[in-house]
């Protein structure tokens, strides 16, 4: 086997971790929304479809850290990353592997917090329905704001993977 | 993986993308002939188009006014809502399918957000930190605003004088970020999967709803940072 | 030598994935449990909107600093080291 083979390593075990931890946060998050959603819909059983927008709303923001991480992971395994010597092998191995981690680990946090984010304005929404309007304004704007770290760390990921 | 543009522009030893400024020109004259047109007759009863306008500034005199107080608040929101205002053109600007026109010497380059670049997201970052400061500074005074680095104990100077500059950094980045990981994803997903519908609602998210909310938290962070610097405890 | 060279910078570019990488979980939970809070307080008090979604604002600004150093770090790990 060729010594430049073994970048394919560090590129398969960043995408591997970039996904795998990215899928992670998304889960959680999603799953926290829902349920808020389902326990207000029970409380106030007329707000069943406004509930059920604001929770795909929330649920979609919360996965776009997810989706930066599946591109990450998708960059990783078919940009064709190459090394010529041992050298370049490290180099590009030690790119490779940190882009995964960053990214997997960045998309890990903001997905919970926009977890808490929607599940607040589901509950909120469901205490006061007619104040609708300015949650969904407040929430949309609090994700976005949440998710800002997931783009440093997609940002980042990006300049290892673009540097050679 | 070539991303950027390979046109660019070397200029006083700076180099400068021409599709960037290109595009930068297209959203300014936009804009401004928008506006111009909208706001030739005005009405005291408006028609179609001069009420979506009156809509829009509206929106933006609630929300300078609930967060810096009426009087003050009114002198910002021609700031505030022009920063909406360019970036949302700026990021929807992506979405228009134009390849570019290459006819001998002329070239038109194909459409491209501004804000994929880095350098518009960190100007309009910039300007923000400049107007906060500079409005701080001229109701505070130069001694008071000096003096607020010191709050709330001496030794939190470095850490607050860092923190404004996290705040800069922030925004800029995060716009940046939003749109150029946008396009990234989009460039990505569309060689991947060519002949599908799945590009078409992709784009539809990641280029209209993305680009909307990132405008306007740019926008009242901008506020809210300003209004933050001018308050006297 | 060049050997060595070449495990300094993949050591220097794993250790920049790190960085990013923990230093953005924690802004992310902390801003997002702030806007959760934020609107449940607005549903209790919708006259209040303005105050709460600006100090929303500027309390995720102050836990975004945690996460713009480690940005700042990573990037010096990756064009400086």
């Amino acid at each position: 086997m060729e010594i430049t083979e073994l970048v394919n390593v560090a590129v398969f075990v960043g995408a591997g971790v970039s996904i795998g931890l990215g899928a992670l946060g998304g889960g959680v998050g999603s799953g926290m929304i829902a349920a808020e959603a389902l326990a207000g819909s029970a409380r106030q059983p007329k707000e069943r479809d406004a509930l059920l927008q604001m929770m795909l709303i929330a649920q979609a923001l919360s996965q776009t850290s997810g989706i930066f991480a599946l591109v990450i992971a998708i960059m990783l395994l078919f940009a064709g990353l190459q090394a010529s010597d041992l050298a370049g092998v490290l180099r590009i191995s030690g790119a490779a592997l940190g882009a995964g981690v960053s990214m997997g680990l960045g998309a890990l946090g903001p997905a919970i917090g926009g977890g808490f984010a929607g599940a607040g304005a589901c509950a909120g929404m469901a205490r006061n329905p007619l104040t609708l309007p300015r949650i969904r304004a407040t929430m949309l704007m609090g994700a976005a704001v949440a998710q800002s770290t997931a783009i440093y760390a997609f940002t980042v990921s990006i300049v290892l993977l673009m540097l050679d | 993986m070539n991303i950027y543009p390979p046109i660019s522009v070397k200029f006083w030893g700076m180099e400068f993308q021409y599709g960037t400024i290109f595009m930068t020109w297209v959203a300014m004259v936009v804009l401004v002939v928008l506006f111009y047109l909208g706001s030739r007759k005005l009405k005291m009863v408006p028609g179609r188009a001069q009420a979506l306008l009156e809509l829009i500034v509206e929106a933006f005199q609630g929300l300078c006014e609930s967060a810096m107080g009426a009087q003050r608040g009114r002198k910002y929101v021609p700031y505030v809502g022009t920063m909406f205002l360019f970036i949302w053109t700026c990021n929807m600007m992506g979405l228009v399918p134009f390849r570019g026109l290459h006819v001998g010497n002329f070239h038109l380059p194909a459409f491209q957000e501004p804000t994929r670049n880095v350098a518009t997201p960190m100007a309009m970052g910039l300007v923000m930190f400049l107007v906060a400061h500079g409005s701080g500074i001229r109701v505070k005074g130069l001694w008071k605003y000096i003096k607020g680095y010191f709050e709330p104990i001496f030794i939190m100077a470095p850490l607050n004088i860092v923190g404004k500059f996290a705040s800069l950094i922030s925004i800029s980045m995060r716009l940046f970020g939003n749109i150029f990981g946008g396009s990234v994803i989009l460039l990505l997903v569309s060689g991947f999967v060519a002949y599908m519908l799945l590009p078409v609602g992709l784009n539809f998210f990641f280029g209209i709803f993305v680009g909307t909310v990132q405008a306007f938290v740019f926008a009242v962070l901008t506020l809210t940072y300003t209004a933050v610097e001018m308050e006297e405890e | 030598m060049e050997l060595e060279e070449a495990i300094v910078k993949a050591a220097a570019l794993l250790g920049a994935g790190i960085a990013m990488g923990f230093g953005a979980i924690g802004p992310g939970v902390g801003e997002g449990y702030a806007a959760g809070k934020a609107c449940e307080g607005i549903a209790r008090r919708p006259e209040q909107v303005g105050l709460l979604t600006s100090r929303m604002l500027i309390g995720q600004a102050v836990s975004e600093s945690t996460g713009i150093y480690s940005l700042v770090i990573a990037i010096i790990l990756i064009f400086v080291v």
